[in-house]
């Protein structure tokens, strides 16, 4: 179902993560599965807690230590991330693939300049080249996400920096080695609306001009109708539907996913009482058999209880994973 | 007027910068600089804005949890800034507030019913039984029930939790209720509970709501007028229909552009980024304080002169240099 082929980036498939803890075995991550071609946007979406993180963490293998890959393939550029060695695998981290998180504050050394922490990455990329040319290719990176002054920007400390612009260090930073894909974890959450849409937009320029490829962590759905091409749904660590960004808002087909986008509130909704899931996310020491979406589904059947439903192709690129998927027509399209 | 549960003229709220070993002060964060609003009995005025605008400092200003440094505050036909001890005391119990972070507005070391014990015990002359039956009273109120009482906070989920802040809120039968931000740290799904919790206790309590968010959608959902603030400033106040359906301030209107819409397909052609970072509010910028970043910007009279506001129809005003006859 998946189409293997050059075209293809990142693929992974079947990954079941499990978290050993003191009080027992988190069962974090349920046969995850999903691909992202070169050039495309992947959102990854999902509430607290439903393995968005973990999932990225498994990618860079950079899960904590208490965890336990138990099954699945990451295939990154031909290669099984999981099988290779760590110094390999230092070697695709920040060089092939790159990570920008939701708080670009805490992902700066408040105690360094900007420039040295950029340049720092840059000396592992680039060992070869001094310090005058590094230092231009720096100004370079920064210029590129449209940060205005470079060179100043390069003497100053990450607190004299606004937020809107700390992200743009993180990107500089992120692009510096120029990766073929990029994981931002929520990299809007922690900024205000109107800069927002100024990283925003940068994102989606620098995406079109580099051809990247992101795999955006999010839970707000307003921004993955804006940057993704493609949209997975996770439910308490399992995909539940993938599909083009149009198809998963014109028309959602796996019940969580249309519960999830019911209870977005808008404008629109004034005076009607609002939709929610009832119920709450499933504790993942001890979850539900079958389809762990099954105590709150209202479309259960009895088959929900017993196996996990797989991904199946219900129309050309849309996949969902559901015994029963709901034959009302879509209400919010 | 009569119908005015609150009334605030003038208000500023500075706080002092202080440097130096003698801590001499140098200058002021000019968080509420000449804010006057009013909400109505039974409202929900919500106040959008972002970071810094003065959103949350106006609402501890009501509250009096900060000290203003001129301007009024008329509670309830009450001057507020001149009361004192216990009359002040007294007047308190009348307007409560729920935080946006549930966890940390609860004790960890609490049981839930301790927490809604509180307030009745700091105004009330409730026997212990009378305390618990309020509480259990109460947590029906907002839709848990008598299992919660015994419980403490980190066995609550998200929303279980903020419903317990609700509930806490709600003990004193207040006639307002300030939310900062009350679904913000929430799933969507729980924030769309809390929401239908909030309106619905409205609806049977006659409450008065002043809501602070920057969810757009949550405002337009609930509130019936609404306030834009900009750095301290009040920018545009109008029914949601107003400000929403045809905003008039520059930064109403590219704040509202600006939101990632579920509910649509986007059009980045309809779309106002605004330049640059919001400006430090202890050295704002002369004249209008969106000037730097203006979209509309018309010339030397916004760098220069303060707009103040523009009564545009009974329910509408507009601090902007555009709508000056």
């Amino acid at each position: 179902m998946w189409p293997n082929n050059d075209e293809m980036l990142l693929s992974v498939e079947d990954l079941v993560v499990n978290f050993h803890t003191v009080d027992g075995t988190v069962h974090a991550l349920n046969n995850v599965r999903f691909s992202i071609r070169k050039g495309e946007v992947l959102g990854l979406v999902g509430e607290t807690g439903c393995g968005k993180t973990a999932t990225s963490l498994a990618v860079l293998r950079l899960l904590p230590d208490n965890a336990r890959v138990m099954s699945g393939r990451i295939l990154f550029e031909g290669r099984d991330l999981l099988t290779e060695s760590p110094g390999e695998m230092a070697k695709i981290r920040g060089r092939r693939i790159s990570m920008i998180f939701q708080d670009p504050a805490s992902s700066l050394n408040p105690v360094f300049k900007v420039g040295t922490q950029l340049m720092d990455a840059l000396k592992i990329y680039y060992p070869n080249d001094d310090e005058k040319k590094l230092t231009k290719l720096a100004q370079e990176k920064l210029t590129m996400t449209e940060l205005p002054d470079a060179e100043a920007v390069m003497n100053l400390y990450p607190h004299e920096l606004s937020g809107g612009m700390q992200q743009r260090v993180i990107m500089a930073v992120a692009l510096s080695s120029s990766p073929s894909l990029i994981i931002a974890d929520e990299p809007t959450t922690a900024l205000d609306v109107t800069i927002q849409a100024q990283i925003l937009a940068l994102l989606k320029r620098l995406k079109d001009a580099l051809g990247l490829s992101i795999l955006l962590i999010t839970h707000n759905l307003g921004l993955v109708r804006e940057l993704c091409d493609t949209v997975a749904i996770m439910y308490a660590g399992s995909i539940v539907e993938v599909a083009a960004v149009q198809r998963i808002f014109k028309n959602p087909q796996h019940p969580y996913t249309r519960g999830l986008l019911s209870s977005v509130v808008t404008g629109s909704l004034r005076g009607q009482t609002l939709h929610y899931i009832p119920g709450m996310v499933p504790s993942l020491f001890k979850p539900p058999t079958g389809c762990r979406f099954n105590p709150r589904c209202p479309y259960m059947v009895p088959a929900c209880g017993e196996t996990r439903p797989e991904l199946e192709e219900v129309e050309p690129n849309h996949f969902v994973a559901c015994y029963n998927i709901p034959k009302e027509p879509w209400w919010r399209g | 007027m009569t119908d005015n549960l609150v009334a605030v003229q003038d208000l500023k709220v500075y706080f002092p910068i202080r440097g130096g070993v003698v801590g001499r002060v140098s200058g002021y964060v000019k968080a509420v600089d000449n804010v006057t609003l009013h909400i109505d009995k039974g409202e929900i005025f919500g106040l959008v804005g972002e970071s810094g605008s003065g959103k949350t400092t106006l609402a501890r200003a009501i509250l009096r949890l900060v000290e203003p440094t001129s301007g009024s505050i008329v509670f309830d036909g009450v001057d507020l800034l001149k009361m004192r001890g216990s009359p002040l005391k007294h007047l308190r119990k009348n307007m409560q507030v729920v935080f946006q972070n549930p966890f940390l507005s609860l004790n960890p070391r609490m049981i839930v019913r301790n927490q809604i014990a509180e307030p009745l015990k700091a105004h009330t002359h409730m026997s212990e039984k009378e305390v618990t039956d309020r509480a259990s009273e109460l947590l029906k109120l907002v839709g848990l029930s008598d299992e919660h009482l015994w419980k403490y906070s980190i066995e609550l989920s998200g929303g279980q939790a903020q419903r317990v802040c609700i509930a806490r809120a709600l003990a004193l039968n207040p006639k307002l209720v300030i939310l900062d931000e009350p679904t913000s740290s929430l799933d969507v799904s729980v924030q769309a509970q809390i929401l239908n919790l909030l309106k619905d206790l409205q609806n049977r309590l006659g409450l008065t709501y002043l809501l602070i968010t920057h969810d757009l959608g949550v405002v337009e959902y609930m509130a019936n007028r609404v306030s834009v603030m900009y750095l301290g400033k009040i920018a545009e106040v109008g029914t949601f229909e107003e400000v929403f359906k045809d905003p008039k301030h520059p930064y109403s209107e590219a704040l509202l552009s600006a939101i990632p819409k579920v509910d649509s397909t986007p059009n980045d052609k309809t779309r106002i980024i605004l330049r640059g970072n919001i400006p430090s509010p202890t050295n704002p910028p002369t004249g209008c304080r969106f000037h730097t970043r203006c979209q509309r910007y018309i010339g030397d009279i916004c760098r220069d002169t303060e707009p103040g506001l523009t009564t545009l129809s009974p329910t509408r005003s507009v601090s902007c240099h555009l709508y000056k006859s």
